[in-house]
């Protein structure tokens, strides 16, 4: 290898244009690839931070056998009980991994305003798990503004014996509810609604934030409940953007006429230990007597809004670095015969004097190796630039079946950055090798002969 | 085993060499069986006109080129049965060459364009490259343009170099096609001089094709070939 680099590095300079313009359509291909890796990661994280905390998913969710399936159809049989709440979180008390963990009821019903009924489907936990996903720096870092209450305070600063209940905007306009509980004021008599068709019943609905919550019991029996609306939520989803109801875990038993939940969630300290935890949990309840089915967030089937969006997000990345990586070997290929069309009577010498056919087709790898990574270098320049003006001009957009528009925001990935050295480095080697390789294979007095004519 | 008058092995026997060409259509003969043996320390010229198969029969005797018939030994080596690494190794180590058109790198001084033979011959250690660099360089008498680049030098000088890049690492023979044809007389004649010195101070043995009549008186043997075949 001795010699290489310099004639190498020597021949890189040989033809400076060449050179500048095969390495900065290298190095724009990497920013490219840094920029839309970024891009990315930030879609991918804001996901899964909304799909894990907000949705109430967890890392890992247990379920009573087919209760995935049933747990709504058939609660009575499907649904965890008491009894299965206890079990589960005895259990998950021994796993050191855990943050903090839950029931979780997932139900439908019709929310009223004594005038107009919507149907709704409501998220409910503990209000303390509420109030850890509020705070908790993940939602704070990747969520941001997008899950900002706008009115009055979370469910989880109220008591629970009032109802208190979170609600999307698209639901407020669908039932006139503009006032949260904190702006109604105290001691404000209740106005009667009279003919709903009026003007007046209208104003009146407009006085309070007080709603009924009607929903068949998992019992059978017609159930309802008053509930105070305290805040508005983002729903993320556009399919919920008109439907979402979050509530505290109580008030939803007590709506349903359960001590059970729809499912068991267990949020992780360090999620790259899931698999693990997995076992661990699969184990100990195990132990129980008692069948249970555990999923991780990621699972398709209960998670299937971040597992298509993820499946879409990685077809279409996959098929831009396609494209990136293709322009970048077209130019190394092209670059690569220019060179070695230029230097076919250097290569007849070097096979003349000795140079075996590897190190002669060495000396144009090296050659574009380097040169791919000086361009790889000043590709991470214009990657940072370039994230850096995007996240600065505060652009943005509204995903497909995002509710809220959402600001493109670079967010440095080193996953992409690495997969972005290898593809662009193995095009590089590969172009290289192959214009090379087809040059060295020739007889030698061809190739000199070439070069005289 | 066939030896030379000198009583040693020869350094170049051909026996019953052939090459055909296929230029589109036209088939060409560029070598007829030919039987050639050239003894150590000659300095021989191949005279022959336009497309009378000289640089075909410098090619293979270079083995640079494989013939479609007959035996090539080189130092007592049968090249045919050598693959294409053992090949290069053996033009590395015993062959040297002289271009016509200097073939020097551009982007590398002399010093390194006399270099780069070494680089790939292990059997000479790292320590000998810049005694033996210089020692070439001072034999052909260009030892101060060690760190000039090649289109610095006038045409004469950097056949100078090339001749240098050809002995560095001592072989056993020296091709050169044509090594004049790009000079003037004046040069001409510097550079067969320069060839002949090294030949006699060195005992390299040279083989050199030409087709300019006044440099026969210069040479110790004459090689005449006409369509393909040797004549004298």
């Amino acid at each position: 290898m001795r010699g290489l680099f310099k004639i190498a590095l020597r021949n890189l300079m040989r033809s400076k244009r060449r050179t500048a313009a095969t390495g900065m359509a290298i190095a724009l291909g990497f920013a490219g690839f840094l920029i839309i890796g970024g891009f990315y990661e930030r879609v991918a994280r804001l996901l899964e931070v909304y799909t894990v905390y907000p949705l109430t998913s967890g890392h890992l969710q247990v379920y009573r056998r087919d209760g995935l399936r049933l747990a709504q159809i058939t609660p009575t049989t499907h649904a965890l009980d008491g009894e299965d709440l206890g079990i589960i979180k005895t259990a998950v008390q021994q796993m050191e991994n855990v943050e903090f963990s839950g029931g979780r009821i997932l139900g439908e019903g019709f929310v009223s305003n004594g005038c107009t009924m919507v149907p709704f489907i409501a998220i409910a936990t503990e209000p303390r798990i509420n109030r850890a996903i509020r705070d908790h720096p993940l939602v704070k870092r990747w969520l941001g503004t997008l899950m900002m209450v706008g009115k009055g305070r979370d469910i989880a600063a109220y008591d629970p014996v009032i109802g208190p209940i979170a609600i999307t905007p698209g639901m407020g306009r669908m039932l006139s509810k503009d006032l949260v509980y904190d702006q109604v004021p105290t001691g404000r008599p209740l106005v009667p609604l009279g003919d709903c068709q009026s003007p007046a019943s209208r104003n009146a609905l407009a006085l309070d934030a007080n709603v009924q919550l009607v929903a068949a019991a998992w019992d059978g029996i017609f159930s309802t409940t008053d509930a105070e609306i305290v805040t508005r939520t983002a729903a993320g989803q556009t399919d919920l953007e008109n439907t979402l109801v979050v509530a505290p875990l109580s008030l939803l038993q007590s709506l349903y006429h359960t001590e059970g939940a729809t499912s068991y969630s267990v949020w992780l300290k360090d999620p790259s230990k899931l698999k693990q935890d997995l076992a661990l949990l699969q184990g100990l309840l195990q132990r129980t007597g008692r069948t249970y089915e555990i999923f991780q967030w990621d699972d398709e089937r209960i998670n299937p809004y971040y597992v298509g969006q993820m499946k879409f997000m990685a077809v279409l990345f996959t098929f831009l670095a396609g494209v990136a990586s293709l322009v970048i070997m077209f130019s190394i290929f092209n670059s690569a015969t220019i060179a070695v069309i230029e230097r076919t009577k250097e290569i007849g010498m070097f096979r003349a004097i000795g140079f075996r056919r590897a190190y002669v087709e060495r000396l144009f790898v090296v050659e574009f190796f380097l040169l791919c990574l000086f361009a790889l270098l000043a590709g991470v320049l214009l990657g940072t630039v370039g994230a850096l003006i995007i996240n600065h001009l505060n652009l943005a957009y509204e995903p497909p079946s995002i509710a809220v528009p959402l600001t493109i925001v670079i967010v440095p990935s080193w996953k992409s950055a690495l997969a972005g050295t290898i593809i662009i480095t193995g095009a590089t080697l590969f172009a290289s090798f192959s214009v090379a390789r087809k040059a060295c294979r020739q007889q030698i007095t061809h190739i000199l002969n070439q070069a005289h004519r | 085993m066939q030896k030379d008058h000198a009583g040693l092995q020869p350094i170049v026997q051909l026996t019953g060499v052939s090459k055909t060409y296929r230029l589109g259509q036209t088939v060409v003969e560029a070598l007829r069986t030919v039987d050639l043996t050239l003894a150590r320390r000659e300095f021989t010229a191949i005279i022959g006109p336009s497309g009378s198969g000289k640089s075909t029969l410098l090619s293979i005797i270079g083995c640079i080129d494989t013939p479609d018939r007959g035996r090539v030994l080189i130092d007592n080596i049968d090249t045919s049965r050598l693959s294409d690494n053992a090949l290069s190794d053996l033009r590395n180590e015993k062959i040297g060459f002289i271009f016509q058109s200097f073939n020097l790198v551009p982007v590398l001084t002399v010093y390194e364009n006399i270099e780069l033979p070494l680089l790939i011959n292990d059997t000479i250690a790292r320590a000998e490259h810049h005694a033996r660099i210089m020692t070439a360089l001072r034999d052909v008498g260009m030892e101060t343009y060690s760190t000039n680049l090649p289109d610095q030098l006038s045409g004469g000088q950097r056949q100078r170099v090339a001749i240098a890049r050809a002995l560095v690492q001592s072989p056993t023979l020296v091709l050169a096609d044509e090594p004049t044809a790009n000079l003037d007389s004046v040069n001409t004649h510097k550079i067969i001089d320069l060839m002949l010195d090294l030949n006699q101070k060195i005992g390299t043995s040279f083989l050199f094709s030409t087709h300019d009549e006044k440099l026969i008186d210069r040479v110790s043997r004459v090689i005449r070939i006409q369509d393909g075949s040797i004549s004298t």
